[in-house]
């Protein structure tokens, strides 16, 4: 008897864990995403009514037609802008991938939708997928620009920076705008050519629309170029310009805090990274404004922004374990989180995990290696930080960071040149990163 | 009455089928790092992961083998359950990571959870192997495999080194579980089992211990998704 009240509560229990997953998985189905609130002066900018009103118009056509792919795919565009808008990658993501699967349970093949779908894996960190997914956009259209800047995008994230450079040659033979400058750029400067990578961007600029979210971030990017190449006057110039262009734009505000941080003003810098974290969901802000507190002794801000950045962090990352689909990956930006609060071990983990994904990746094997030099494995991060160098980046932490690990391993002359390098163009360098360069430095 | 049992069965055969054919098709992931790395490096690092899977990291997997153990001091009932077991789990780990079959977590992690409670209270009940308890095992077994590939997946296989790593992670499971086995064995079972208190004082207490603990984790999977 009681073993069939055992087997009976058995049943019952499994039934009920596959109902439960059903009628959850069937919701998850008929959900539809609309636009969140805008708050602040996010909600004041011009294109918010707007947005509104076109989110409203295709929500309207896709329920009295829910085979209308083109509103499908408007909608997803509409959600992906949303998202660089606002920040809100978790949900906006999830809302575009939403509509561009159920367009391609219709239409498989869909250009349109796989294009997004690859632009929606890159924006998750998912590299390896978005680029399968480009590639197959690539074989149905190949002679689309906008798909050939994804295969450059997601190339560079997995390390193949030779298919990369014939990408964005490629697009730059189809459509040379905005976006294959800016893309020539980014090639440029991964490859160590700074001027190079500037006047590519100035081209960018030059061919956007001035107070467009693109041109100004392509403007914030070029000031960040100036910035890397130690010409702090143009990069604040250009950071100044951008929040002229666009009110209250986050990356350009960002760029006015380093340059504050740089000259030494604190306040000043933590006012705009705050006004900056205040407007967009970007842990980037919330991470250089530890650095700001630490520097400044105010330890425990440091450590509360620390933890809210690593709960948000693994909570997105934990949907990115339950959903295959949609999820961001955040290990890299884990491990430099984990890496603030000392938690080297945990830092490790997470450096790992982003190497597997994309072992040659230059900013994954850096990462890798400047954890093993935090954890005190100075040999174990020469490979990685060899690695990280290969393309002759002239990336100045890079650098400073390559010339700490090889003072550690005793190779003095390489440590020096890197070093040099690094405080050759008087570029802006994270506060204690230049202390400890400096410093080794000296004793070379 | 029988039209209705019948119908009852379809339903439920539909919607247990139509969790897997759901899912078909969505990619497992690949581990770059060892695409290009040698055959031994590649075997060594998932046999690792497989043992690790076990010991230390897979405490629900280990009160499940030590759940097997507890039915009997019999070698042979611990023998026959493990083979169904191994068997059980080898082909849906290869059927998962093919993605031939691949189930959703959140139903299989509880029902791994109910499996043991299950193996638990059944072990208070019975006092020796019965044929269905080893089909049941093979069940469990099946699911416990898909657990184990959602794991494998988090880190991914080479491609072109498959079959490669697929086993040697199996052998490492292996190699966990028999661990397991062994300690239990040598140290319980073997010293305590002619005590006449044998099961009054270690099957029942453990056992009653083993689905708690799971009945615990089967509340936290189902309704926090943990």
């Amino acid at each position: 008897m009681l073993y069939f009240i055992l087997i009976a509560f058995f049943i019952g229990a499994v039934s009920f864990v596959i109902i439960k997953f059903k009628k959850e998985d069937t919701a998850r189905e008929n959900t539809q995403y609309g636009l969140l609130q805008r708050n602040g002066s996010l909600a004041q900018m011009p294109e918010w009514e707007i947005n509104k009103l076109n989110a409203t118009k295709l929500l309207n056509a896709i329920n009295a037609n829910p085979k209308d792919l083109k509103s499908q795919i408007s909608l997803a565009n509409l959600f992906i802008m949303e998202a660089r808008t606002t920040g809100n990658y978790t949900y906006y993501d999830k809302a575009a991938m939403k509509n561009i699967d159920n367009v391609l349970k219709i239409d498989a093949q869909n250009f349109e939708a796989l294009t997004l779908k690859s632009l929606l894996y890159l924006s998750q960190h998912h590299f390896a997928d978005g680029l399968a997914m480009a590639t197959k956009a690539q074989n149905i259209n190949p002679y689309n620009a906008f798909v050939y800047g994804i295969l450059v995008d997601g190339n560079v994230e997995m390390g193949n920076y030779d298919s990369a450079v014939a990408n964005a040659e490629k697009m730059m033979s189809i459509r040379p705008d905005l976006r294959s400058y800016a893309r020539a750029s980014y090639l440029r400067e991964i490859y160590g050519d700074y001027p190079g990578a500037i006047e590519a961007m100035k081209l960018a600029v030059d061919a956007g629309v001035a107070g467009e979210e693109s041109t100004e971030w392509c403007r914030v990017q070029l000031g960040h170029l100036y910035e890397n190449s130690g010409d702090n006057k143009n990069a604040e110039m250009n950071y100044t310009i951008a929040l002229d262009n666009r009110k209250n734009y986050a990356y350009a505000l960002a760029g006015l805090a380093r340059i504050a941080l740089s000259n030494k003003n604190y306040d000043k810098a933590i006012n705009y990274y705050k006004q900056a974290d205040s407007l967009v969901n970007d842990f980037s802000f919330k991470e250089e404004l530890v650095d700001v507190y630490q520097l400044t002794g105010q330890k425990d801000k440091a450590a509360a922004i620390s933890k809210t950045v690593i709960y948000e962090m693994n909570k997105n990352a934990a949907s990115a374990a339950s959903d295959e689909n949609i999820g961001h990956y955040a290990d890299r930006e884990l491990a430099y989180a984990y890496l603030k609060i000392n938690e080297v071990d945990k830092a490790l983990d997470h450096a790992l995990a982003e190497y597997n994904r994309r072992p040659k990746n230059i900013d994954a094997n850096e990462t890798l290696a400047w954890v093993y030099y935090q954890k005190g494995a100075y040999a174990k991060a020469i490979p990685y930080m060899k690695v990280a160098l290969k393309t002759n980046s002239k990336n100045p932490v890079l650098l400073c960071r390559a010339g700490l690990i090889y003072e550690k391993t005793g190779d003095k002359v390489k440590a020096k040149e890197y070093l040099e390098q690094a405080f050759k163009n008087n570029a802006t360098l994270p506060e204690l990163l230049k202390l400890h360069s400096e410093q080794a430095l000296k004793e070379i | 009455m029988h039209k209705l049992q019948n119908k009852s069965v379809k339903k439920i055969v539909l919607l247990i089928g139509s969790l897997f054919i759901a899912q078909i098709g969505l990619g497992h992931s690949i581990n770059y790092a060892l695409q290009d790395a040698p055959v031994n490096q590649v075997v060594w690092f998932y046999f690792k992961m497989g043992f690790k899977h076990i010991i230390p990291f897979g405490i629900d997997h280990i009160l499940f083998v030590i759940g097997l153990c507890l039915l009997s001091t019999n070698i042979k009932t611990i023998f026959w359950q493990a083979t169904a077991f191994t068997v059980a789990h080898s082909i849906t780990l290869a059927l998962s990571m093919k993605n031939i079959i691949v189930a959703p977590g959140s139903v299989v992690e509880p029902i791994i959870a109910l499996s043991i409670v299950f193996v638990a209270i059944e072990n208070m009940l019975l006092k020796e192997l019965k044929p269905w308890r080893v089909l049941l095992v093979f069940l469990f077994g099946l699911i416990h495999g898909m657990g184990f590939a959602s794991a494998l997946n988090e880190i991914g296989l080479p491609t072109g080194k498959f079959y490669t790593s697929v086993i040697a992670f199996n052998a490492g499971v292996e190699v966990g579980q028999i661990t397991v086995i062994t300690v239990l064995f040598g140290c319980i079972i073997i010293p305590l089992r002619n005590k006449n208190w044998y099961r009054l004082v270690i099957v029942y207490p453990l056992s009653a211990c083993i689905a708690l603990v799971a009945f615990y984790w089967t509340i936290e999977r189902v309704f926090f998704n943990v």
